[in-house]
């Protein structure tokens, strides 16, 4: 930093989802973050023609910063364990894409209940194959890591007439899911859910795997949206070419090469989904707004990849 | 209704015509007719009940029943073979299979299921409005790689047309995902989950905002291809649309045009002029699109049950001289 109240940001907003971000959308996010950019010194343009000092970056993708970068923000969301050269913190966009991923897992949840995915393939094979379903009312849905994403689905859930029961670390209730676990889901929890959506967060490498798979009903069908790693995609194919699964709906980064593909009764949708152009810079100025107005209190930060070194 | 009102010394006579091939969502059998007079035991020994499986039992007890539930079932001349005939109730809700009206004996009333659909359609339209603003088809397709998501469903624009049971299940669907809807119906008059109503002859003025069009309306003789080309051509550019009615109220050669010049940005075909549809019809690869086998809204469980409630409510409001509930018009085939 170039004095104590001087810091210096600099805002690549020329590729990627900040593409367009203008100054009279950064002055908006101002006004909903008031004060918070006093006594800053704000620039604008690609990396290579940000000032000598920058402290603060804020770019689309992860990208190399200037040595006196302490900290950089980027809007997408970094999957997995990234290469990061320097020592300054690094955040990503997590969080940002909140009310779209909410719709998106309502939807996969409907989907579900509607055999949506298996009619997709009796669509490629030409085949009049009528599958009926009940509503969803009254069936229940198990969220494995009820946090921002698995508590926003619970309450749309909850407003469908699902019965929500959820996971997390704390054990701590909310007020959509009817009886709240700590830590990893019990058998019988799994056993009586109709759906299961996983939204446990990154680090939760493998926790949906086989054995989680194994004690679930036939008729049970799959949500998730964590990251790489978090759900075995191997057991999850093999677990429906083998009819041990009622179907499955996977939001990830990595859809081209996830084996769930060419599984049965399956639909992999890419991340990417989530990226409302309109909405998304605007959630990610707020996001970085809230993020430096932490950062000047001295406070943690939201969504760190990478601590400083 | 008049006359024949059903007394303990002379049951109320029902033929119940099940037809096999459309399969177990649709069969009034005798357990779920027993269950239905669980829920009705007023009518417990008042009725007369004939279970004909394809027509076996068919012509023998059309002679005396008061009573018809069925879909499918010969008509001609059903006058002098149903001389006792008062009510005749149809297993479902467009009857465009039972066209022109004019075998309907004098006196007979004829009610349908609408209502039955309304909970199970509000779910598929919930979905099916999701499914599309998100380009879920062009994704599952693989037909385009699509950078980025779209916006938020809430705040954009829907346009129901034909706001009937169905329709008004579709509306609250939009509305409650947080969409404008606007409204197309015969009378044109307001539904509560529609916050602009036009009558038929606006169609196009009531078109030409929505992002999305769900056709909802009965096959009739002035509702075939209501969805023409020109009216396809009055939509928003990019719009989706979601068939839950029938095939014969679009078009399906204008919207195959439209599909392919991307006009239409996607859509979900639940219905098609010709069903089963033939595996070498072109509906099946039509860009953007997903098709379900006309299965959207009858509840694999709550089908038949929901529609015996109707007939029980309707064997109520006959005992107590009220007009029958979900009648048909003959005049306007719905």
């Amino acid at each position: 930093m170039t004095t104590s109240d001087e810091l210096v940001i600099h805002i690549d907003c020329t590729a990627g989802l900040l593409a367009g971000v203008t100054r009279e959308a950064v002055a908006n996010a101002e006004r909903r973050h008031p004060g918070v950019l006093d006594g800053c010194k704000v620039s604008y343009g690609p990396l290579s023609e940000a000032p000598g000092a920058v402290d603060v970056l804020f770019t689309s993708s992860i990208a190399a910063p200037p040595a006196t970068t302490c900290w950089m923000q980027v809007g997408d969301v970094i999957a997995g364990d990234p290469t990061w050269p320097c020592g300054a913190l690094l955040t990503d966009g997590r969080g940002a894409r909140l009310r779209k991923l909410e719709e998106i897992l309502l939807l996969a949840l409907l989907m579900l209940n509607n055999h949506v995915p298996a009619l997709i393939e009796r669509q490629r094979a030409r085949t009049w194959g009528q599958l009926f379903s009940t509503g969803i009312a009254g069936k229940t849905l198990l969220v494995l890591g009820v946090g921002e994403v698995g508590g926003a689905l619970a309450r749309r859930a909850r407003a469908f007439g699902l019965t929500v029961y959820g996971t997390r670390r704390s054990g701590r209730p909310h007020p959509d899911v009817v009886s709240m676990h700590r830590g990893a889901p019990a058998h019988n929890l799994l056993a009586r859910a109709d759906f299961v959506a996983v939204t446990l967060p990154p680090g939760a490498r493998g926790q949906f795997g086989r054995a989680e798979l194994a004690t679930l009903a036939p008729t049970t069908t799959v949500v998730s949206v964590a990251a790489t790693g978090v759900v075995e995609e191997d057991a999850l194919a093999e677990a429906l070419h083998a009819g041990r699964l009622g179907g499955a709906v996977l939001i990830t980064h990595a859809a081209a090469s996830s084996p769930v593909r060419d599984a049965p009764n399956a639909v992999v949708l890419p991340a990417t989904i989530a990226d409302d152009p309109d909405e998304l810079p605007h959630a990610l100025l707020d996001l970085f707004l809230d993020n430096i107005g932490r950062f000047r209190r001295g406070a943690v930060l939201r969504n760190i990849v990478k601590a400083a070194t | 209704m008049t006359g024949d009102t059903p007394s303990s010394d002379a049951p109320f006579r029902v033929l119940v015509e099940n037809e096999s091939a459309l399969g177990l969502v649709f069969r009034v059998d005798p357990e779920r007719f027993a269950a239905a007079l669980d829920r009705h035991p007023v009518w417990r020994g008042r009725l007369h009940v004939t279970f004909s499986q394809d027509g076996d039992r068919f012509e023998a007890a059309i002679k005396t029943a008061n009573l018809l539930i069925g879909w499918r079932f010969p008509h001609e001349h059903l006058a002098s073979r149903a001389p006792c005939l008062r009510w005749i109730h149809l297993t479902g809700a467009g009857v465009n299979h039972l066209l022109p009206l004019d075998w309907l004996p004098a006196g007979t009333v004829l009610t349908n299921n609408r209502g039955v659909h309304a909970p199970k359609c509000q779910e598929f339209v919930t979905m099916a409005l999701l499914l599309l603003a998100n380009r879920i088809p062009t994704i599952v397709r693989m037909e385009a790689l699509l950078r980025h998501g779209t916006r938020l469903i809430a705040g954009q624009r829907a346009t129901v047309v034909g706001v009937g049971s169905m329709g008004g299940a579709a509306a609250r669907a939009a509305r409650e995902l947080g969409l404008h809807v606007t409204g197309v119906r015969r009378s044109g008059q307001p539904h509560p989950d529609v916050d602009v109503m036009y009558a038929t002859d606006a169609l196009h003025t009531a078109l030409a905002g929505a992002d999305h069009v769900v056709i909802c309306t009965p096959l009739t003789r002035v509702t075939w291809h209501l969805i023409d080309a020109r009216a396809i051509a009055t939509m928003k550019p990019g719009a989706t649309l979601v068939n839950i009615a029938r095939g014969g109220v679009v078009d399906e050669q204008a919207l195959a045009t439209a599909l392919m010049s991307g006009h239409i940005s996607c859509a979900l075909l639940d219905v098609f002029e010709q069903e089963p549809l033939p595996p070498q019809s072109s509906a099946w690869t039509l860009p953007n699109t997903i098709i379900t086998p006309h299965c959207s809204s009858d509840d694999a469980v709550d089908y038949v049950p929901r529609t015996l409630d109707l007939i029980f409510a309707n064997l109520d409001r006959m005992i107590t001289g009220q007009e029958l509930l979900a009648r048909v018009d003959p005049v306007l085939e719905y």
